[in-house]
């Protein structure tokens, strides 16, 4: 039941332009005063995360999906390659999608692969070479995900980063 | 993994109400996952922020987590509404906005639209647990001005410039 009864307060400064109204610790009341950082301890913290861990393979099946829709959006995109064509957008919004979940699954390398391909599409000209370096990356995803490299895939993920900046520095 | 017998009594954590806005369902069935395995068990979600808006008319919540990018409203147009709400107890509320837009342009726009603490996906526990205890334990100032409303962006304790007290001495 919603009770916003408003708790006065004395602002620290009010004049005709700016108002300063000073921390409220309506939070901080809610649990009795204890330092929320002594109840968030360690602890609990490394047991979520590990619960978090353990959806790794939740997340493979999730991001299949993802995944087969990022190749719909490919196809669907260099069949008609044109400014304009709607599916670009799209394939940019699964890559964000995919850019903000693989991380947090512990598939940091594919995050990165992803977030090199969405800002590509920031800067996309519809030709069939930059095409190609659209379907780079989403190989390079598929391929990470599929050998399930978790973290930033060593040396081997540091050259891959290396190698699709390097092509995507051809068309800047 | 122990469960820490050392945290204060969590059970306090029981009178915390969070309301937490996503697109995804799955990104959202995570978050509720995680904010579970903290403590947190009144979570209210939703999946854009017309639906937020909704929950909060019904709902006192203490804490909102927002993704950005939603449909048909998207976490800044959420954020900036709550913000301008006649409720006083929702115009100053902490919000954590847990975007994949992270770059530093979209920091920014957040942070002047009046998010209080910003998380890029993806994301460890850690890195939510440490939002939520900024927000809790060392709340801000809030600022209400023509052209903005939020928790003080200054994140530093630093007086040099002279802070309030040489506003006040300017407006004397």
């Amino acid at each position: 039941m919603k009770d916003n009864t408003p708790t006065p307060v004395t602002p620290l400064l009010q004049d005709e332009e700016v108002t300063i109204l000073p921390p409220d610790y309506t939070l901080k009341k809610a649990i009795g005063n204890v330092e929320m950082s002594k109840m968030l301890d360690e602890a609990v913290v490394a047991q979520a995360q590990q619960n978090v861990d353990s959806k790794q393979e939740d997340f493979l099946q999730w991001i299949g999906e993802d995944i087969a829709k990022l190749e719909r959006a490919f196809t669907d995109l260099t069949v008609k390659l044109k400014p304009g064509n709607l599916h670009l957008e799209e394939l940019r919004r699964i890559a964000i999608s995919i850019k903000s979940q693989a991380g947090t699954f512990g598939f940091t390398l594919a995050s990165s692969v992803a977030r090199s391909l969405y800002t590509f599409c920031d800067n996309f000209g519809f030709t069939e070479a930059q095409a190609l370096v659209l379907r780079k990356h989403i190989d390079a995803i598929k391929l990470i995900l599929q050998k399930r490299i978790t973290g930033d895939g060593g040396p081997v993920g540091q050259e891959l980063l290396k190698d699709m900046a390097k092509l995507v520095s051809k068309f800047r | 993994m122990k469960k820490s017998t050392s945290a204060p009594g969590r059970a306090a954590l029981l009178n915390i109400k969070i309301l937490v806005l996503d697109n995804d369902p799955r990104m959202l069935g995570l978050v509720q996952g995680i904010l579970s395995d903290l403590g947190f068990k009144h979570v209210f979600t939703g999946s854009d922020g017309k639906e937020g808006l909704s929950i909060l008319d019904k709902e006192q919540v203490h804490l909102i987590i927002t993704d950005w990018t939603m449909q048909p409203m998207d976490g800044i147009d959420f954020v900036k509404r709550v913000r301008s709400l006649p409720d006083a107890f929702y115009r100053v509320i902490p919000i954590i906005l847990l975007t994949a837009r992270a770059e530093e342009e979209d920091v920014i726009a957040a942070r002047d639209a009046g998010v209080t603490e910003f998380i890029a996906k993806p994301f460890t526990v850690k890195r939510l647990v440490d939002r939520i205890i900024a927000v809790v334990d060392n709340p801000r100032n809030f600022v209400l001005a023509p052209n903005f409303r939020g928790h003080d962006r200054r994140r530093r304790d630093d007086n040099s410039q002279g802070g309030i007290e040489k506003r006040k001495r300017r407006k004397a």
